[in-house]
């Protein structure tokens, strides 16, 4: 469950609601570097069918190189990183659609640089 | 009357000194046997371990060949991005880029060539041919204690050291007037105490 406890302060443009989030993930390669698969379900209220709700993503590691991709109908991305020890870097690609007139499609499409550090 | 004294009684020797041999070689072929046994027991403990070792070579190399060929890819990306970038803040990532990459060579290199130092040990031992499999055994399972001990102290203090942070960023967040601040002192005293909680079980 995600969204579980008080609110110390309510905003109308975000939904504080408790949301149900079920994963499932798998590694079918493990040898030179591992291959990850996971899908995600959840269910926001701005979610209108099931695909909506379920977010596909894989990854695979290769030493200190992480590739990775995700899906859902809303977003596509991505990435490459590199990591050691804490610190971490990478460029994302990603692709959003934007709401708008039905029929009209656009999106808003980023290509990212990203700086992480893993306390 | 004597002389059928004279030859019961050397008999009666023979018979003696037969019964006494046969109890004393079987006793050292009782002793012969436990020590083929436990050869045999420490032998097979040492070709176990020195199987383990290998495997772990064998993994080391993969992982140390993964890490110089992605430390490889992410120097050239890096140099790459970072002459072909005119954000300071890409051009930031890509030199950190370049030092992961190298660093990730070394690693590469050191795990692919040296790896942990149980290799070290085993190679030490291996090749100290004076040493028999059950001596082999007796210094490996002393080296193994110790590393267990060593283990076990190592996971107190870094549960002492997160119990500690956990301790003193719950008494600043209870003292800070600042809600946001206060949020995220909170959440650094969780993430601490469950380190702690980690170390511990």
């Amino acid at each position: 469950m995600e969204n579980l406890g008080t609110v110390d302060k309510v905003y109308d443009e975000i939904d504080t609601n408790s949301q149900l989030q079920v994963g499932l993930g798998a590694t079918p390669y493990r040898g030179y570097g591992q291959l990850d698969f996971g899908v995600d379900y959840k269910k926001s209220s701005e979610t209108k069918d099931t695909w909506d709700s379920l977010f596909w993503g894989g990854q695979y590691s290769f030493g200190a190189m992480r590739l990775s991709s995700g899906y859902n109908t809303e977003n596509v991305t991505g990435g490459i990183s590199f990591g050691m020890n804490s610190l971490s870097v990478g460029l994302v690609y990603s692709s959003t659609r934007l709401p708008g007139d039905i029929g009209s499609e656009s999106y808003n499409q980023t290509v990212f640089t990203q700086f992480g550090y893993k306390m | 009357m004597n002389h059928t004294i004279k030859l019961y009684l050397h008999n009666l020797a023979i018979k003696c000194s037969l019964i006494l041999t046969l109890l004393l070689v079987s006793s050292q072929s009782q002793c012969l046997a436990k020590e083929t046994l436990a050869q045999g027991r420490s032998e097979k403990i040492w070709k176990a371990y020195k199987k383990k070792i290998e495997l772990t070579e064998s993994k080391e190399h993969t992982l140390g060949l993964s890490y110089m060929i992605s430390g490889g890819v992410a120097t050239l990306g890096g140099i790459y991005g970072y002459y072909n970038s005119q954000d300071p803040f890409a051009r930031g990532v890509y030199a950190i880029a370049q030092s992961i990459g190298i660093g990730a060579i070394g690693y590469g290199a050191f795990t692919y060539w040296i790896g942990d130092d149980q290799r070290s040990f085993y190679n030490i031992i291996e090749n100290t041919e004076s040493l028999s499999n059950a001596q082999r055994v007796q210094i490996l399972r002393s080296y193994l204690q110790s590393k267990k001990r060593q283990e076990q102290k190592s996971n107190t203090i870094k549960a002492i050291t997160h119990g500690a942070l956990a301790i003193i960023n719950g008494i600043n967040a209870s003292k800070e007037s600042n809600q946001d601040v206060r949020t995220v002192l909170y959440f650094l005293g969780g993430i601490n105490l469950l380190a702690s909680l980690s170390y511990t079980f």
